[in-house]
């Protein structure tokens, strides 16, 4: 993009272009990013672990339900306890710590690149994430 | 750190994004929420109100369903709020807009 083309005060069609066509590239450029790869092939991993996807089920609705009893204030220790224990049991398996890790790794990618977009534009990226009102 | 590759393709995506009518309006939307008292009033209260729910859930004591009633009235009436719901109406065009441009 040069600099004459960025200055143009050009029909809402150039820009919108303009837009799609770095859309597009910002798209393969994440695709390409080292935490992407990693994550992915983390995740085609564990998709050939029925031992890892089952501790990581286990826990995730040991989680869903302590969340829910929280909402009516009514969480025992026995339930508190029972989470990290499926939580250890969980991050025992390589393959769903290596999971854990990717993902994580990803998610800062994207919240660095979340507050690049956000300094360039001057309000929150992606928008829904400003929820002031919903 | 993100390399630089991806940082210059995230920083060229801004800056066309930047120039797009919705984001023009949505940033148009959010100078006129920004200073609007009866909004901001508002959206203050609920945010206390809430904070102190969760602050008293978190230690473990019951809320009652007046609170939370009082608690739903206040996003309704964010929600139904002229400033806000344009706001909210120019975020949901900027969503769709981001949809179509990916």
């Amino acid at each position: 993009m040069t600099d004459q083309l960025r200055n143009e005060e050009g029909p809402a069609e150039v820009t919108q272009a303009k837009a799609r066509e770095a859309a597009r590239q910002f798209a393969s450029s994440l695709a390409a990013a080292p935490q992407y790869k990693s994550f992915d092939l983390a995740r085609q991993q564990l998709r050939q672990d029925a031992m890892g996807q089952q501790a990581m089920q286990d826990f995730q609705r040991q989680q869903q339900y302590l969340l829910m009893m929280q909402t009516w204030g009514t969480v025992s220790q026995a339930d508190q306890d029972e989470l990290q224990r499926l939580y250890e049991r969980m991050m025992e398996i390589p393959t769903v710590q290596r999971y854990v890790h990717c993902q994580e790794e990803l998610a800062r990618m994207f919240q660095e690149v979340a507050l690049l977009i956000g300094q360039v534009i001057g309000t929150d990226f992606p928008p829904q994430r400003s929820g002031c009102c919903g | 750190m993100l390399d630089s590759g991806l940082q210059i393709a995230v920083q060229e995506f801004a800056t066309w994004l930047n120039q797009t009518q919705p984001l023009v309006e949505l940033r148009r939307a959010q100078e006129q929420l920004e200073t609007d008292a009866e909004a901001q009033r508002l959206l203050v209260e609920r945010d206390k109100k809430e904070r102190e729910l969760l602050e008293r859930q978190r230690s473990g004591q019951v809320i009652s369903m007046a609170e939370v009633k009082t608690l739903r009235q206040l996003q309704s009436q964010i929600q139904n709020h002229p400033t806000v719901r344009a706001y909210l109406e120019m975020q949901r065009q900027l969503q769709s807009y981001l949809t179509d441009l990916t």
